[in-house]
């Protein structure tokens, strides 16, 4: 015959396992999550490191150094070095400043370099093939639309000094066209004698620089000190692109760098809410099976054996638990890669998903410690069930209730729930710690969100898609240009302001200097919403009360006074930010008290905000418009930081609903484990005559004694911690002074009613749905 | 020859005023082989009296001695390793886990003792019990007289040299106790067990060889019921 071999008591963990499926599943659940969120972080950080790595060698280059002043033989015997992976010559003319060469009347950059540069120590992507002889160019993307033009066609280079003809051989998508939307001219990449002989004949010269990029296993730091040795460079000969050598040394940027301790925190902060999660959802398994413990001790189990099933227990959801978080993490990790590459794009289009070792090593750890962790009360909980119980089926036995509950506050079924809530101090302190826990995450992400909020200006904000500025920093813009922009379709709104820099000034009566900007109306009324203290309202017409933008050197505050020439300006408010200058105290005033103070009447910066539908007629509009002033397309940077904002408040929210989710099954468990605790005592109530409905405000009364009491602890710690980060993060930068934030404690509070309120519908339906004399024998 | 020797056992639950004293300088002894019914009222003191004697209960003062050993002098694991070799439990719920079949139930201690099963012994006891045919059934799938022929073996596995049964019949309709009792007893003459049951039943108290009676904490041998 066959027989059901059992070699060990631990056999029965997985048969039990089995057998408590539908019992088990919330704790599977929790250890889903957990392996969930920290596989998640640490995958999405280590994409993010690499995506950021790409991204900057893309944007630097991958060449270590650029050496300037070393001769054409040298170069060729350093290139033949065995440590020198690639290497090339390389010069640029007019990238800072505008000397006066076009193609096409558009302004051109010129660069002398070879094949080398552009398509291995840059690695742009390239169409067509770079110029193997002297009067042939290839240019950058764009200025193949810009230019109408195409492979073959001959361009001319309009110089100071005449007109030079060349062959376009082919196009590359640079750094200047992926990165730099500012610039709307084209650029140019020519071999390098071609370029010094252009410059020659305009008398001009740029510096040359011969570019390096060493092996993979050469040390950088020796590779670079050999070559000063060998051909005697002073330092200032040898600059580091210190993108790529960070990224060879071992260690990125400072902002990637930032990401690993970033993901630490947030683990510890999953493994901490996840042993919460855990061991509440096992404790209240245990306290469901007290009978089985007992029964278990009776027929000889050890503690240390009982100790040892929980944990194997615990250990044996892992098995399951694990890889299917790991699964979930990693199908989760795609979607967000291809959104944020695909949807969101901008800084996010360098992230590819990849399978990441340390996300997924993470994973695994944080769920096997998380489990270990959380089985340990658990495990005690249930070795120290006396044997007794299983005879006499309570866990109550032995204890003394030293005093009863109190009727006269509340009705009796409310006062028995709020005094099952308090008689065990311990239990009562876990659960409201538990709690305030919560609140306290809450409003430390909501100081978070403030910040980023400060950090990245999105729409709806003095955030303009179009800027015009004239080519000297003076107050040009005549008045009308901006009504003649406001009036066409596709504006929303068009806003000037005049600048007046290093005004002589008594600051309180010292001597300084300030900087005076003038808001119009529109301006003024977006500005309300970063009023830091103080109030605008008198700042209109003709006055001479001002506002000032929050600068941290300067600390300007309400009730200053500074003159002006004649004129005393009164500070009335003080605003976090606004459109203004950082180097000096800023003063925003109106335009009537500008042009009295200044006696100028016209705008330095003219901005425009584009409606939604706007179309690119609309902007050549503008453009034609703006004339010769420096026209500004802002619109993809805007996008850009939109979208960043997106991501950082997705992230933040989605923390904030883990958050709550923990709230919400740390209430569940510890109610439904309290009421198991009780079960034949609400038998025993309802045979005396307690209704269902009773039986739940009673449960419910319980419930909400926790929550209160862990909201209020919770308060006193978040505002604490909110204060202090709001006081690191944002005043101290952005000026302003604390207040209460009722928003998070109203929405933790919200949360835990909505948790409450589900916690006690289970185990309710649970006592309503047993016959009565079956709760009474249920232990 | 003595199993069981109780010297002047006392349990007091609570203290001052509200203390209650469920068990009053009680001493008795039970001979090895014998089978000893424990009546009394509710609340008498007759399952503390048995928590006591089965080392789930500590006493407030006195000793009991099972073979000649102090089991309250024994540290808490030692106790529990004793409990497991050398007493069986019969509770009136049957506790069998409900996820293991009868086999398994029945093995369950002494896997928990990390002995391998004497096979043989298992296909013997199965044989007594009537429970060939179901021993691959669940707890769920038995009436309560086979549960309760379960938890019987699974008391007898170990070979305990004292087998205690807190009301073994509570749960089981007349033919069934019956059956079970008459089960018990045959096979405590077989293996040589001592027995001590608590029961309400009169005429299942009338089967034991001696029959002691717990009246508030005192205990009084009333003797054999026959006699």
């Amino acid at each position: 015959m066959k027989r059901a071999v059992m070699k060990s008591y631990l056999d029965l963990i997985p048969i039990s396992a089995r057998m408590r499926k539908k019992q088990n599943r919330m704790t599977l659940f929790c250890i889903v999550l957990a392996v969930f969120l920290v596989t998640s972080v640490f995958s999405m950080a280590e994409i993010m490191a690499k995506g950021e790595e790409e991204a900057m060698l893309k944007k630097h280059g991958s060449h270590h150094i650029a050496i300037s002043g070393l001769t054409t033989e040298e170069a060729a015997q350093l290139a033949a070095g065995s440590d020198v992976s690639a290497s090339a010559w390389y010069r640029a003319f007019g990238e800072d400043i505008y000397e006066g060469y076009q193609i096409g009347g558009r302004r051109v950059i010129l660069y002398g370099t070879e094949q080398a540069y552009v398509d291995n120590l840059r690695g742009y992507e390239t169409e067509g093939v770079f110029p193997q002889k002297e009067n042939e160019v290839m240019l950058n993307t764009p200025a193949k639309e810009q230019l109408g033009i195409q492979i073959g066609d001959n361009v001319v280079i309009q110089t100071p000094s005449g007109a030079f003809d060349f062959t376009v051989t082919g196009f590359c998508l640079d750094e200047m066209a992926k990165y730099n939307k500012k610039y709307e001219g084209v650029c140019a990449y020519l071999r390098p004698e071609m370029l010094d002989s252009v410059l020659q004949t305009n008398g001009e010269t740029c510096t040359s620089f011969y570019v390096v990029r060493f092996a993979q296993r050469t040390k950088l730091k020796q590779a670079i000190a050999d070559v000063k040795e060998k051909y005697g460079l002073a330092d200032g000969a040898v600059e580091e692109n210190l993108a790529a050598v960070a990224l060879a040394g071992g260690s990125s940027s400072q902002q990637v760098n930032a990401l690993y301790p970033l993901a630490a925190v947030v683990s510890v902060l999953v493994l901490t809410a996840g042993v919460l999660m855990i061991s509440s959802c096992m404790n209240s398994s245990v306290s469901q099976r007290t009978k089985f413990f007992g029964m278990m001790r009776c027929i000889g189990a050890s503690r240390k054996q009982i100790v040892q099933f929980v944990r194997l227990e615990a250990l044996n959801w892992c098995k399951t638990a694990i890889p299917f978080g790991l699964a979930l993490s990693i199908a989760v990790t795609w979607i967000v890669c291809v959104v944020l590459k695909n949807i969101v794009g901008g800084e996010f289009s360098e992230f590819t998903f990849r399978f990441s070792a340390l996300g997924i090593l993470s994973g695994v750890l944080v769920g096997v410690i998380s489990v270990l962790m959380a089985a340990h009360s658990p495990a005690r909980r249930a070795a120290n069930v006396s044997p007794v119980a299983a005879v006499s089926g309570s866990m109550e036995i032995g204890k003394t209730v030293s005093h009863a509950a109190s009727t006269r506050l509340f009705k009796v079924e409310s006062a028995l729930g709020v005094y099952h809530a308090v008689s065990s101090k311990k239990n009562m302190t876990l659960m409201s710690l538990s709690f305030a826990f919560t609140v306290v995450l809450f409003l430390g992400f909501y100081a978070l969100l403030d910040f980023a909020n400060r950090l990245l200006p999105v729409d709806g904000e003095l955030n303009p898609d179009i800027s015009i500025a004239p080519v000297e920093n003076v107050n040009a813009i005549p008045k009308s240009m901006k009504d003649e922009m406001s009036r066409l379709s596709g504006v929303e709104a068009a806003f000037g302001s005049a600048m007046a820099f290093d005004l002589p000034a008594l600051i309180n009566g010292n001597e300084g200097s300030v900087d005076l900007v003038s808001y119009d109306d529109y301006m003024f009324r977006w500005t309300q919403n970063a009023v830091a203290s103080g109030s605008m309202q008198s700042v209109h017409g003709d006055t001479n009360n001002v506002l000032t933008i929050f600068n941290k050197d300067s600390r300007l505050d309400v009730g200053d006074r500074i003159q002006i020439g004649d004129t005393e300006l009164n500070i009335v408010c003080v605003v976090s930010s606004g459109i203004g200058t950082e180097n000096r105290p800023a003063l925003v005033c109106t335009e009537e008290t500008f042009a009295r103070i200044t006696g100028e009447n016209k705008y330095m910066s003219l901005n425009v905000q584009l409606t939604k539908d706007a179309t690119e007629e609309t902007v050549d509009t503008l453009r034609a418009i703006a004339g010769d002033n420096l026209f500004y397309d802002r619109r993809e940077e805007n996008r850009e930081n939109t979208s960043s904002f997106g991501v950082f408040q997705a992230a933040a929210y989605g923390f904030l609903a883990i958050i709550a989710l923990i709230t919400f099954f740390n209430i569940m468990n510890s109610i439904s484990m309290s009421v198991s605790a009780r079960m034949r005592q609400y038998g025993a109530m309802r045979a005396v005559g307690m209704s269902t409905h009773q039986m739940t405000k009673m449960i419910a009364a319980e419930a909400a004694s926790y929550a209160v009491c862990g909201l209020v602890i919770g308060c006193v710690g978040g505002l604490f911690v909110h204060r202090m980060m709001m006081n690191k993060l944002v005043y101290q930068h952005f000026g302003g002074s604390w207040e209460i934030p009722a928003e998070p404690i109203v929405i933790a509070a919200v949360i835990f009613a909505l948790s409450c309120a589900a916690a006690v519908y289970a185990p309710a339906k649970r006592i309503r749905e047993m016959e009565i004399t079956e709760t009474i024998n249920e232990f | 020859m003595k199993l069981l020797e109780i010297q002047k056992l006392c349990k007091t639950y609570g203290s001052g005023e509200t203390a209650v004293q469920a068990l009053k300088n009680v001493s008795f002894s039970v001979q090895r082989g014998e089978y000893v019914a424990i009546v009394g009222e509710s609340g008498s003191g007759k399952s503390t009296l048995l928590n006591m004697i089965g080392a789930l209960d500590t006493p407030t003062s006195g000793k009991v001695l099972i073979d000649g050993r102090d089991t309250f002098s024994m540290k808490d694991k030692k106790r529990t390793i004793f409990r497991r070799r050398n007493i069986g439990f019969i509770f009136q719920a049957f506790n069998l886990i409900p996820e293991l079949t009868v086999e398994q139930n029945i093995i369950f201690p002494l896997l928990l003792d990390y002995q391998k099963p004497d096979w043989d012994y298992l296909e013997e006891l199965l044989a007594v019990l009537n429970l060939n045919e179901r021993r691959n059934h669940l707890p769920s799938q038995l009436s309560g007289g086979q549960q309760q022929r379960v938890a019987i073996g699974r008391a007898l596995i170990t070979r305990p040299s004292l087998i205690l049964a807190d009301e073994p019949t509570g749960n089981l309709d007349t033919q069934n106790s019956r059956e079970v009792i008459a089960l018990l007893k045959g096979t405590s003459k077989k293996y040589e067990q001592t027995i001590i049951m608590i029961t309400h039943n009169r005429s299942i108290a009338q089967t034991a060889d001696r029959v002691l009676q717990v009246s508030d904490g005192i205990l009084s041998d009333l003797g054999r019921c026959s006699e």
